[in-house]
């Protein structure tokens, strides 16, 4: 009898346990949703579908993420300081879990690598059968979102091109002031454009690319997410316009002697589209992630996305508000988050909300990330535009980052080949900062994303006074690119060539590493370190192999298999034993 | 229970060979026994190891057994080749020391003070390179069984007093990892020898 009763409370503890600690599969389902549903079932909706994981079978999935990556991205990863090149967010979406969702789904929308998740259409009926899989985590509405344009400007005189001009190799023309304002003609004069760094746009296409002062740009690759094709300009019964993205693009890298020169002409882009304009600015959350993701796997090293999202929602649809512009909340925050974890710079309108009565003034996400450089406008005379949305975010960030040109920015037209416009909004602030990042990052290769970060903002023209109108003030392209990020300075020209040593029973490779020291330090550097990684297997990292005094350039490292491959990095060190950024070299 | 594999190693089998050789005359009909020094040059084939070390001295002294009047073994030790150089980007200071014993069936013509002879046998020769440097991981000490195929002649000059002439050819191809290299090729040697009449076969003479 002791024993029935002894069970009987095991059976009752267990339970209540259940009860407990097991979430009902309805609370999977976002409140949100719910209301949805409730109101009518027979409804599809567009949702998120979050997994719990990535299911098994992970070091053979990571193994093939690390083969499928890009060099481009294996590079950036590195220079950021990956130890494992890969990692979970770099898995796809288990494909089980697809296959087994998709049953219910009525589109498959796209799928998030990051988010581990799925966006799909939906019949209201069929969340709750999705939601009862024990491998899905919870269940959101994607959000679609708004973006105001800036109030028209009083009509625009043309900006008088100032007589220092012509002492510049290039001849800016009516854009000389945007691209003067950030001191960025010095550099064009040293020879930098951006050669060697992969920008991606995120917009809402790009028509009219055979425009003169666009026409000679290094396209890589293109991709309309709203549309799913290859073809981000206006195609007939598709869904949004390009304008805005041709505007952007001509800011960033146009190239037309006297005409327009942007910032970067000299960099390679890749164009998404990611925003669908068919309702006043609209977009989905899901887009603009999958761009991001998109972008890391081509190897992009900047984003410039000149689009923002809060509220303003047209077709009934919910927002956020200003509470959740803290970095972390929005779905384009998070996928801007983890974008910049794997080493890509983001540079980001900071919105054209400035105009609107508090709380609504403040800035748009993804640029409340902390991660992310958001842009705000001035006007040709370095004053802030209205528009220009403002500080702090929800958690009390200063917020804008920087301020660069964003009322009467001249820039390529989208219907005329040979025609150009003056046009407003953070949107142009923002490519016009992002084009001067791809100066910095040409100019000091070993920088990671934060580096540029503080570089631009530590010597904008507000660093000692930032504040939540002007963030750090109108960036300065020439002495960001020269600013010091630490005491001392890495090796220049890191270079690597291999050898045969044949002892005539076998053969070892010889490493033959030289470099040359960067004249900037002025005697400060007491050695140099030289450390090796094997890239063959996930398992690696480097290790110490030498270090040599300051007056030595070169290191020769013997091996035996001629098919072994190396990453080298190299440090200066001061006396202090301070150790420089890295540079890096591989064979 | 497990039973270790013994190694029949290249020592081992020198040494058979050798007591077979002690004993078989015992028990056969034997006709004689020479013995022999021979010295002469060496070539290596491989043209990276031969411009390390080049080509070079060897001695050879060796034991020939006739049970028949035509037909022989002969066992021998092919030594001396130790040369020295500096090698591979690093000049490195280095050896290389080939050595080897040979069993070869001898098969001879009996004209007066000539004896023109051919021989074919198998040799095991061990291979070792030693690199003085703190860097080389990889040491070569290997041996390796080849063939031999040779010819020459004695010359007369008593009756038991005998100088040699002798041309061998011996591919050693080796390959201790990745590269495939040949240490062998000719060798021209001459040397002088002892007969030993064992027992005599026509009681006319």
């Amino acid at each position: 009898m002791k024993r029935l009763k002894l069970m009987g409370v095991f059976i009752l503890f267990c339970l209540l346990i259940n009860t407990v600690a097991l979430p009902q599969e309805r609370d999977k389902i976002s409140p949100q949703l719910l209301d949805l549903i409730k109101e009518n079932s027979g409804e599809i909706y567009t949702a998120w579908v979050y997994f719990k994981d990535k299911g098994p079978y992970k070091t053979h999935r990571l193994q093939k993420a690390r083969d499928s990556l890009s060099i481009r991205s294996k590079n950036r990863r590195l220079r950021h300081g990956f130890k494992v090149l890969v990692d979970e967010y770099d898995l796809s979406v288990y494909r089980p879990y697809l296959e087994s969702v998709k049953k219910y789904a009525t589109k498959v929308r796209l799928t998030s690598r990051w988010l581990n998740a799925v966006s799909l259409e939906v019949q209201g009926n069929d969340v709750q059968k999705i939601a009862d899989f024990p491998f899905v985590k919870k269940i959101e509405k994607v959000k679609v979102y708004s973006f105001r344009k800036p109030t028209p400007p009083p009509s625009v005189e043309v900006v008088a091109v100032p007589p220092e001009a012509e002492l510049h190799v290039h001849d800016y023309g009516p854009s000389f002031n945007q691209v003067e304002q950030m001191n960025v003609p010095v550099l064009h004069d040293m020879g930098y454009n951006g050669q060697g760094i992969l920008i991606c746009m995120l917009d809402s296409g790009f028509n009219n690319l055979n425009h003169q002062a666009l026409d000679h740009l290094d396209i890589v690759a293109t991709w309309d997410f709203v549309n799913q094709d290859a073809f981000v300009f206006d195609e007939e019964g598709q869904m949004g316009t390009g304008d805005h993205g041709t505007n952007t693009l001509g800011a960033i890298g146009g190239y037309r002697s006297g005409e327009l020169i942007g910032p970067a002409f000299g960099a390679s882009f890749i164009l998404g589209k990611t925003e669908n304009t068919e309702w006043e600015r609209h977009m989905e959350e899901d887009h603009w992630v999958a761009g991001a993701e998109w972008a890391d796997s081509l190897g992009a090293d900047i984003i410039s996305s000149s689009l923002g999202y809060r509220n303003q929602f047209t077709h009934g649809e919910s927002d956020y508000n200003s509470e959740d512009m803290d970095g972390e909340t929005t779905v384009v925050a998070q996928g801007a988050n983890i974008a910049a974890s794997r080493g890509i710079l983001i540079v980001n309108s900071a919105g054209n909300e400035g105009a609107a009565q508090p709380p609504d003034n403040t800035i748009i996400s993804p640029a409340d990330s902390p991660w992310v450089l958001a842009a705000g406008a001035v006007d040709p005379q370095g004053d802030r535009v209205d528009f220009s949305s403002t500080g702090p975010t929800a958690d009390g960030r200063i917020k804008p980052d920087v301020m660069a040109q964003g009322s009467s920015v001249y820039t390529a037209h989208p219907e005329e080949s040979d025609g150009y416009e003056y046009t407003s909004g953070t949107s142009f602030s923002c490519p016009l900062t992002a084009g001067v990042a791809a100066l910095i990052l040409e100019m000091n290769p070993t920088w990671t994303n934060q580096d540029i970060m503080d570089a631009l903002k530590l010597t904008s023209k507000k660093a000692n006074d930032p504040d939540n109108r002007y963030g750090y003030g109108i960036i300065n392209a020439f002495k960001a690119a020269r600013f010091t990020l630490k005491s001392i300075h890495a090796p220049d020209s890191f270079a690597l060539q291999r050898m045969e040593n044949n002892y005539g029973f076998f053969v070892q490779y010889v490493d033959q590493l030289s470099w040359e020291s960067d004249q900037r330090n002025n005697g400060r550097v007491s050695s140099y370190r030289i450390y090796a990684k094997s890239l063959q297997g996930l398992q690696n990292f480097f290790v110490l192999i030498r270090e040599v005094n300051h007056n030595v350039f070169s290191f020769a490292r013997r091996g035996l298999l001629e098919d072994e491959t190396f990453l080298y990095k190299i440090v200066s060190v001061d006396k202090s034993g301070k150790e420089s950024d890295p540079t890096y070299t591989r064979w | 229970m497990k039973y270790k594999k013994r190694e029949f190693s290249f020592l081992k089998k020198s040494k058979l060979v050798f007591i077979i050789l002690i004993i078989f005359p015992q028990i056969s009909l034997a006709t004689d026994i020479t013995l022999g020094f021979n010295l002469g040059y060496r070539e290596i084939k491989d043209p990276d190891l031969k411009e390390i070390y080049g080509d070079g001295y060897v001695y050879k002294p060796n034991l020939k057994y006739f049970p028949h009047e035509m037909w022989g073994l002969e066992l021998s030790y092919e030594g001396g080749y130790k040369k020295e150089a500096l090698v591979g980007s690093f000049q490195e200071e280095s050896t290389l020391n080939v050595s080897g014993v040979q069993l070869c069936g001898v098969f001879r013509f009996r004209a007066g003070f000539l004896e023109p002879y051919f021989k074919f046998g198998v040799a095991a020769f061990s291979y070792k390179q030693d690199i003085q440097s703190q860097y080389v991981r990889r040491k070569v000490d290997h041996h390796q069984w080849t063939s031999v195929i040779g010819g020459g002649a004695q010359f007369k000059v008593s009756r038991m007093l005998f100088f040699i002439a002798e041309l061998e050819y011996i591919p050693l191809i080796v390959k201790p990892f990745e590269k495939e290299v040949d240490l062998g090729r000719f060798r021209g040697l001459l040397g002088i020898g002892l007969n030993i009449p064992l027992k005599k076969l026509h009681h006319s003479e």
